[in-house]
């Protein structure tokens, strides 16, 4: 494994001018296979250790980025066919040469032609393959069906550890044989039915993490309990599902975004992350707080994100008796003015070993009911439960507002927060959520910065006098970068 | 920080592990530490590291600096249960993200360092088997070639043309596109 001492072609330079450090031919190998395909291509000409390495390069990510070809709309063709040739070129010259990544992106064209597609993955998928990803643009073109010959090899099919398809067809799926060595997954926008997925599934038992986006012909998306070293399930956007069923044991961590569906994890005990998203239907928090505590008793960690809701998270359901860290967003600005947004206790009441609670409103939203343009001003509801939440130390709202129920459930949280150690009321779009490395806030318009300006009234106002000592309040505005 | 080993407290001292740099440094690591190193980790099972791991090609500049990383690394592999690699990331996020930025950070202030030093690390980091540091610090030595040309890497890396020409030119035709 160690070569600490000169080795190889370049040791004889050692007589030349200034005396380096010359790193052994492994990992000139190692340093060589992680540079992108062009840069690659050049380097082979540096030395014959760099020509070594280069007829036997192992990544072999193909895009019109990585062989350098610019777009230009008024010859397509030409470049179309220059690309193909090219790429027929590299993989002939690499074929049989221990490829363990390949990556072939057809963009920006969708009408190339399959037997290309075709005669590529067969020289370029040879035993030892590590990684596939094959993503077809289709938009209006030839549709490509990822032909099973591919994977006929079993040698192939056990050398295996990612797949990704993109928008192409795969129904050959449920014919593939073992995919033994198989652990990441992940299918966007491919054709393929339920029932030839899950004869898929069937066959990866080493499978820990699946992804599934917009894969619009499957209605049901079950899972067997054969995977056992399943852990990750993603499933996003998929327009037909009507219903998700997996069984396998160990999943810890469940990303959904799509619209209302039947959902059962089995018994899910092992389950400790949750991100749940709904974009074009409303009540996802309403869903969760009904549904959740009993498909996922053991939760950690729950991120939910709303579009709006069109009823009040209600008071009694289930309880997440493991839950430490909830993040709530809301991500449009259609949100319904008419929410409570005290009624997020609700949560809160539902979480009894709660450390951290973060609610984002992320777009800014105007809501007519302004505890600063009220004449009778703020008072504080009668109405508040004595339920206290022992646990919660830590509790960030961005987007802080003045609407009278953000009072109302920020002045709930002070006074049922016994171990309450920091809390931060952020009048812009999230402090945390600013573009560092351009130096760029999240952009606030005037009527944003007209609202942030009430909050911090209201907050001088009503809050700060509430604060109890031992508590760090943090009270976050506008920044001069906030506004361009 | 690396301590020269005194070993004051027994009872932490079981799931201490000693390494010694080729300039007879000790520094004294926690297990979870050193055994970010395959090698160690192989002494560790095979129960030789009583009385310190001595690492003869490794300088104790150049130790230092590996614990540095070995340190920072650790902690975040036993944080996060080795999650930063998934596809749920993105819906994580708002939960990981900063933990991620920070230990992105810390990786780029890392590599500020000239390319002599680059280099040791490369070859410490190989020799103890350290999958992460020899990723991080091969992809800086191929992050810093990029777009240069076969002449201008052979100048930065010291590295002397051993192709004769017939091959030269036969290897250009063949990668004439990666030059166009």
């Amino acid at each position: 494994m160690v070569s600490p001492c000169l080795q190889g072609d370049i040791s004889h330079c050692v007589e030349t001018t200034v005396p380096q450090v010359q790193l052994p031919e492994d990992i000139l190998h190692q340093i060589h296979a992680l540079m992108p395909l062009r840069d690659a291509a050049q380097a082979a000409c540096v030395s014959r250790g760099f020509l070594r390495s280069w007829r036997c390069f192992p990544n072999l990510i193909i895009s019109i980025d990585s062989l350098g070809i610019k777009e230009n709309e008024t010859n397509d063709d030409e470049i179309k066919s220059d690309f193909i040739c090219r790429v027929g070129h590299i993989i002939q010259n690499h074929s049989g040469m221990g490829v363990k990544r390949l990556i072939i992106q057809t963009y920006p064209w969708s009408n190339i032609h399959p037997s290309y597609i075709d005669s590529w993955l067969r020289d370029a998928i040879t035993p030892g393959i590590k990684e596939i990803e094959i993503s077809m643009l289709r938009y209006g073109g030839i549709k490509y069906n990822l032909p099973g010959s591919v994977l006929s090899s079993s040698e192939i099919r056990s050398s295996i550890q990612i797949f990704l398809l993109a928008e192409c067809s795969f129904h050959c799926a449920a014919q593939i044989g073992c995919m033994s060595s198989l652990k990441k997954l992940n299918l966007h926008s491919v054709h393929i039915t339920g029932e030839e997925f899950y004869g898929f599934l069937s066959n990866s038992c080493a499978l820990e993490q699946l992804r599934i986006t917009n894969c619009n012909d499957i209605i049901c998306l079950k899972i067997p309990c054969l995977l056992q070293k399943l852990y990750i399930l993603d499933v996003l956007g998929c327009s037909k599902l009507e219903m998700i069923d997996s069984n396998a044991p160990n999943l810890s961590t469940f990303f959904f975004s799509g619209h209302p569906i039947h959902i059962s994890l089995g018994d899910a005990l092992q389950l400790r992350k949750i991100s749940f998203r709904r974009y074009n239907s409303p009540d996802a928090l309403y869903y969760a707080s009904i549904k959740l505590p009993f498909i996922a008793p053991n939760l950690r960690t729950l991120v939910l994100s709303t579009s709006d809701e069109t009823i009040n998270t209600p008071k009694a359901f289930g309880k997440f008796i493991q839950l430490k860290y909830l993040e709530i967003v809301v991500s449009t600005s259609k949100f319904s003015q008419d929410y409570d947004l005290c009624s997020l206790i609700s949560f809160l009441d539902a979480s009894p070993t709660l450390e951290s609670l973060t609610v984002r409103i992320a777009q800014p939203t105007i809501r007519r009911d302004s505890v600063i343009e009220d004449s009778s001003g703020y008072s504080r509801p009668q109405c508040f439960q004595e339920q206290c939440h022992d646990n919660l130390k830590n509790v960030m709202i961005t987007g802080f507002c003045s609407a009278k129920s953000m009072m109302d459930l920020t002045i709930s949280i002070i006074e049922k927060t016994k171990a309450l150690e920091c809390l931060t009321l952020d009048t812009t779009r999230g402090h945390d959520r600013r573009f560092a490395k351009i130096d760029k806030c999240r952009w606030m318009n005037k009527e944003a910065l007209a609202e942030a300006t009430k909050a911090l009234n209201a907050i001088q106002r009503y809050v700060k006098g509430r604060v109890p000592p031992g508590v760090n309040l943090k009270v976050i505005e506008p920044c001069s970068k906030c506004v361009c | 920080m690396a301590s020269a080993g005194s070993g004051d407290e027994k009872a932490a001292a079981a799931a201490m592990i000693t390494l010694i740099s080729s300039d007879n440094e000790k520094f004294e690591v926690t297990e979870a530490t050193a055994t970010l190193s395959q090698t160690i980790r192989h002494m560790i099972e095979d129960g030789c590291t009583d009385g310190g791991v001595p690492l003869p090609n490794v300088t104790s500049k150049i130790l230092a600096r590996v614990i540095e990383y070995c340190k920072k690394h650790a902690t975040a592999a036993a944080g996060e249960e080795g999650s930063s690699s998934s596809f749920s990331d993105a819906a994580f996020l708002e939960v990981d993200r900063a933990f991620l930025e920070e230990l992105e950070e810390f990786d780029d202030a890392f590599l500020e360092v000239d390319r002599a030093t680059l280099f040791d690390l490369i070859l410490a980091a190989n020799y103890l088997d350290i999958k992460g540091l020899l990723n991080l610090t091969c992809q800086k030595v191929a992050d810093s070639v990029k777009g240069k040309t076969p002449e201008q890497i052979r100048e930065m890396y010291n590295i002397v043309n051993d192709l004769t020409p017939e091959e030269e030119a036969e290897i250009r035709r063949e990668t004439q596109w990666a030059f166009e």
